[in-house]
Formats: C-alpha cells, structure tokens, sequence
C-alpha cells in the first residue's frame, strides 16, 4: 500500500508539485495572518475572548482557508479519480481507500506545513513594510508561538477534514462516473410546478436577473452605507441568476450563431462556457466574502484596529481566493490535452491552439474580476464618499486583490500550455 | 500519381525504451483516387496506426508518407491543417468529440475552419443528423449520449465539409445494423461520387462494399485482394475466407 502510495505520487508528479506549492503559500499566508490577528497592537485573545468582531473575522479567515485547501485537496484527488476508481473496482474498502489518500496528502502536509511557516517567517520583514505603507503601523509583525501552533492546528485539522470530505464523495459517486467524467455529479433538477415554467421562461428569469443586478449596483452608488449589506445579497441572488440565465445561454447563442465562422472564438466559447459554470460556485463565494468583509468594515467605524484587520483579511482572503480559483480552474483544464488533440486532427494548428487557450484563460480572469470589481468599487466608491474607509484604503485593496488574481492567470497560463504541450509531446516521443 | 503513397513506412512505439513496439514494418501502399480500401487485421495489428500514419493524424518514425505526391514533413503547418479541415474526414475509433461542446458545436467546428456562414451549416447539419438519425441529441454534451450516438456525431463531423478523402477507423463499430447499413451506403453513394474512402472494419460484411481489402497482421500487409469483377457475395466469400485463416490458425495453437 505505502509503495503503491508513493508511485502513484511520483506518476503525477507536476501534480503533486503544484498541491504542495498552494499548500505552501496558503501555510505562509495563515501564519502571517495570525502573527497579525494576534499582535499587540490587534490584541487580539483569540483562545479567550468573547465574540468580539476579531473572532468573527479569524472564524471567516479559517472558513474560507478550509474553502481554498479544500479545493487544493479536491484538485488533487481527481486526478487520482482513476486510480480510485480501479482500486473500487477490484474491492478496496473505504478505510483503505483513506489509508491511501491520507498517507500521501499527509506526507505533502508536513512538507507543506514545515516550508509554509519557513516561507511565511521569511516574508514578514517585507509585510511589515507594507503594512507600514498602507497603515502607517511600524513593524507588526514579529516572530509569536501562539500563531505558530494556531497555523499548525488548523492546517492540520483542514487537511483531514478535506481528505474525508473529498474520498467521501469519491465513495459515493459511482465507479462509472469516476472513470468517465473524473468525478463530475450528475445533476438533480427541482420539480416545479408546470403554470410556473409556462410563465417564468429562462428569458424572463435572466430579464429578472439583470434588472436586479443593475438595480442593485445603482443602490450601490446612492444608498447608505449601513443598508448595503442587504442590496449586497439581492445582487448576488441576481447575479447568480444571470450567469445561468444570461451568461451561459449568452455563450452558446455566440458560438452556434455569431461565432459560427470563428474557428477560434468557437473553440474559446465552448471552453469559456464549460469554465464559468464549473467555477460559480467559486465565484459567488469570492464575491459573497467580500461584501461580508465590507460590511465588519462598515459595523466597526469606530473602531480603527477591528476595521483594518478587517482591511487586511479582505486582502489575505482575495489572495486565498484567487488560489482556489487558480486551482480549480487547473483542474477543469487538466484534461484538456485530449481536446488539444482534438482541434488538431480537426484542421486547427498547434498555433491557433496556443492562441486558443492563453485567450481562454485571460477571458475567464476578465469576467472574474470584472464580476467582482463591480461590487469592490461601487460599494468601495460610496464607503470614500461617506467617509468610512479612505481612498488609499481602497486604492490598496483593489491593487491587492488585482495582483494574486494577475499572478494566477499567468500560473494557469502556464500550467494550461505545459498540460497542452507536456502530452502531446509525450505522444509524438 | 496516387492520391496518397507509403514508402518504406515503419512506425515504432516507445523509440529506444524498454517498452520499445514495431507496430508498422515497411509498408509500402498507394491509394488512388476514388478507391474505397477496407483494412482488417487482428486487434493490435496495426490498422489505427496505419491508416492515422496515411492521413497526417500520426507521423511515421521512418520512411514516407505522401499526398498527391508531396512529402507529408516538406508542408507547413497552414498547409496540414488545411488538408485535415477541408480535404480529409476522419473518423476516429473512439469519437473523439470536444466533451466541452455540444454535439452540433462539434460537428460545426470543421465547417467553422473552412469559413462556411452560418445558414449554409445548419442546413447540412440538419441534413446528415436527420439522416443518420440524431438530430435529438444535437443540443447534447456528448458526455449524455450514447456511444452509437456520438460515433454519428463523429461520422457527420467527418462529412460535413464534404470531404474528397473519407478515413474511417471502425466506424461501424457501435452501430446497429440498421444505422451501418446507412452508413454503407453513404459511402457507396460518396464513393460513387469519387470520394476516396479507406475504413478500417472488422465486419466482413461491411468490408464487402471495398473495391480493395487490405489484410494486416503483425504490422505487415499479408494479404492485398481486388474485387474487379466479382459479385459481392463472392467478394464477401473470399474476405470471409482470408479472415478464417487467422481463426484456424488459433485453434491450431
Ligand atoms: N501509443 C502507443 N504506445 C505504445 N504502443 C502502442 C501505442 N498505440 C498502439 N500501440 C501498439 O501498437 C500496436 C498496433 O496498435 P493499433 O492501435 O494500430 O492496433 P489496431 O489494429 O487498430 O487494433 P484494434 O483492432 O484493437 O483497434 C498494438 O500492439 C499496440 O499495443
Ligand atoms: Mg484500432
């Protein structure tokens, strides 16, 4: 078992290298967040104290880290699918089956956690000027024990949860699923009701979706602050609506009308389209956590401290964010070498495929980050305009978020060509 | 000048490994225009690597391939990928559709290659999936059909530019035989209209439609027959006689 572990480690090797990397940055990224939640100036007693705003905010950070470790964890696991699947195949039992798993995401925890502090220790000089910058606090961040094993405990306790999680999942899903789609669930529908249907068409539904988009992001500009949070959810309801009934079905309109004399617009649009539905539920979560983090912002006015910490996790939990979405995006692409083949035998050239796949993944970013800019700076804007947070403030946050989110794209970029190139080169030898 | 030419083809998997496979040894084979070539041969004969290496799908590790003439390697990439869009249509053993695409997406993709508008793509994909019978997965992702279902797919992506050369690797393999006699006579009717068609096959009844059999065995062509003048069902008798012999010979052992 340990041996077959271990080569089925070295067989996907890239794989592996890049679970261990985010692992890496997320451990760095954890540590340096405690070190700060648990400064002195943050003062933060997070083992002690009542439900202050600084616990509900470390709860958010921990939630949302278990969200990007999961999906890092999840990335990992269906690329073992296959194998999984085979082991059900020829009778493995579940505690086996976690043996397996566990034995190697263990293995690529102690790495992960050990070089993730080393690497989180070694970038806190630099943080520190930063923080400086932006906060005009001198240096906050020093060496603290409590948030060592406060990174060590959670980190520890998200890998598990996230290795029982995902095989569970695995279990359920029939062997056959594993094999053919790599996992992907089938699809439930809710029965409704046949006047309903007759009445709310997709047309009308995504008609709805817009207006409340567009009316929100106007409520956005003019209201108070205080009843943003509010509009804040009704666009994200809206917004969900029109990805599935506008941006979706928008796309497939393109590629079988307007795109139809586009060979590379064709290919893109079935791509893009395959993506944005795989990659939602990430979206909205991005989105939804930073109106949550807005909104502590707007509730600790007053509070200076609580409001930057909240400044702060707004940026760690972009970047944890962005890494969920590199990671799951990698994994939706990770098969695309057959399709690469595809388009080859086709009539595209290896050319138009490169072109392909880099317009791909930058129009996919775009619509990310578009998606959620609407909502940083229309709320961002209207927070200046009262006074809530300064323009600087904002102006760091919005750099803060555009970077990683940058820094990502040209990871999948690059991850994307080599997943291309990598197999076709291994089949032409 | 043949349409297409072999000269001492060799193909040879996992080159200077342990795993190290002769799949192709030396063939030489021309293909003339308005021929339709049956290939059969045991499985792991070679026919997939033969007939991907004849069609710019693969490329040999030794010897020649050439189309009307011209060496396959001498022709740039613009050139390949025009004669892969526009003058070949494969038909892969095992689809190959975009699972990202619906089927209708994926059968438009070469039409979209050749620049052919719109209207004039919905008209032939309507056409062909009407005839072969799928027009009702059209909308589908290929992961929700079932196999005989996207092998049409594959089958009317290969038509739809209207090809002068059909490659076809099983392409009956999933069908009933309802919808492989319908593909049998697109293809005589195709052929007739001097398409050049080579499929690989391992139903001697399908192999009969063949102006030429071709019979593969251990990456060697071991048996080549004409049809001429014979009937089908004589044609048939003597593809059913070559096959044989490879079944005696394993009871034999
Ligand atoms: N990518 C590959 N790497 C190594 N060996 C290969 C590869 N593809 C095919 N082979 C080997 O080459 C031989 C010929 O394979 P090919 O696919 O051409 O057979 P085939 O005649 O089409 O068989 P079938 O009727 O089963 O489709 C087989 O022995 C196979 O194992
Ligand atoms: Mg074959």
């Amino acid at each position: 078992m340990i041996h077959h572990a271990l080569r089925s480690m070295r067989q996907s090797l890239s794989h592996t290298i890049f679970f261990t990397l985010t692992f890496i940055i997320t451990s760095a990224f954890i540590l340096l967040y405690f070190t700060l939640a648990l400064s002195d100036e943050i003062g933060v007693t997070l083992f002690y104290s009542s439900n202050n705003i600084q616990t509900v905010v470390s709860i958010l950070v921990i939630l949302i880290c278990m969200v990007a470790i999961f999906f890092a964890n999840d990335f990992y696991v269906k690329q073992k699918a296959q194998d999984l699947a085979v082991q059900l195949v020829c009778g493995a039992t579940y505690s086996q089956l976690v043996l397996y798993l566990l034995m190697q995401t263990g293995l690529l925890m102690m790495i992960g956690i050990v070089s993730g502090m080393a690497l989180g220790l070694f970038m806190m000089p630099g943080f520190n000027v930063i923080l400086e910058q932006i906060f005009h606090v001198t240096h906050m961040l020093s060496f603290n024990q409590e948030a060592f094993v406060a990174t060590v405990v959670v980190l520890v306790m998200v890998i598990f949860y996230a290795t029982f999680l995902n095989l569970g999942y695995s279990y359920r899903n029939s062997i056959h699923n594993l094999l053919v789609n790599r996992g992907e669930m089938g699809k439930i529908g809710f029965r409704i009701p046949k006047l309903f249907r007759a009445i709310v068409t997709p047309k009308v539904k995504g008609m709805f979706a817009l207006i409340l988009v567009v009316m929100m992001t106007v409520m956005f500009c003019l209201s108070d602050a205080s009843d943003l949070f509010g509009y804040a959810l009704i666009w994200l309801f809206g917004f969900s609506l029109a990805v599935n009934n506008v941006v979706l079905p928008g796309l497939r309109y393109l590629v079988a009308h307007k795109w139809a004399m586009h060979p590379h617009l064709m290919a893109i649009g079935g791509f893009l389209r395959h993506d944005i539905h795989a990659l939602k539920s990430e979206l909205l979560l991005l989105i939804g956590s930073d109106i949550i983090f807005y909104t502590l912002m707007i509730r600790n006015v007053t509070d200076a401290v609580a409001s930057t910490l909240s400044g702060l996790s707004f940026v760690v939990v972009n970047i944890l964010m962005s890494m969920v979405i590199m990671f799951k995006y990698s994994s939706e692409v990770s098969t695309r070498s057959q399709s690469a083949q595809v388009l080859l035998c086709v009539g595209y050239l290896m050319e138009d495929i490169d072109h392909i796949i880099r317009r791909e993944t930058l129009l996919f970013y775009a619509f990310i980050v578009l998606s959620d800019m609407i909502v940083i700076t229309t709320i961002g804007g209207n927070l200046v305009i009262h006074h809530i947070i300064s323009q600087n403030l904002l102006m760091g946050m919005i750099v803060l978020f555009l970077i990683p989110m940058a820094i990502c794209m040209l990871m999948n970029m690059f991850y994307y060509h080599r997943v291309i190139h990598g197999d076709l080169l291994q089949r032409a030898e | 000048m043949a349409l297409l030419e072999t000269r001492h083809l060799s193909k040879v998997y996992g080159l200077h490994t342990d795993t190290e496979f002769v799949a192709l040894h030396d063939i030489n084979f021309e293909v003339e225009e308005g021929e339709m070539i049956c290939i059969m041969g045991p499985s792991g004969s070679g026919k997939s690597t033969f007939i991907n290496a004849i069609s710019t799908i693969d490329y040999p590790t030794s010897g020649n391939v050439l189309i009307d003439g011209e060496e396959v390697r001498a022709l740039t990439g613009k050139q390949i990928g025009r004669f892969r869009s526009s003058t070949l249509g494969f038909i892969f053993q095992n689809y190959n559709l975009l699972d990202t695409h619906t089927l209708y997406e994926n059968i438009a993709m070469p039409m979209s290659l050749a620049k052919v508008n719109q209207k004039e793509q919905a008209k032939r994909i309507k056409e062909l999936a009407d005839y072969l019978g799928i027009t009702a997965c059209l909308n589908k992702y290929p992961n929700a059909c079932s196999g005989g279902q996207k092998q049409r797919a594959a089958i009317c992506r290969a038509l739809v530019n209207e090809p002068k050369i059909i490659v076809a690797d099983e392409p009956t393999g999933n069908l009933d035989s309802k919808n492989s006699k319908r593909l049998m006579d697109v293809f005589k009717d195709l052929n007739d209209q001097g398409v050049t068609i080579i499929m690989v096959t391992h139903d001697a009844l399908v192999a009969s439609y063949s102006s030429r059999f071709v019979y593969l065995h251990d990456g060697r062509i071991e048996t080549e027959l004409r049809r001429g003048d014979l009937s089908q069902d004589e044609y048939f008798e003597k593809i059913m006689a070559i096959n044989a012999r490879e079944s005696q010979e394993v009871l034999k052992q």
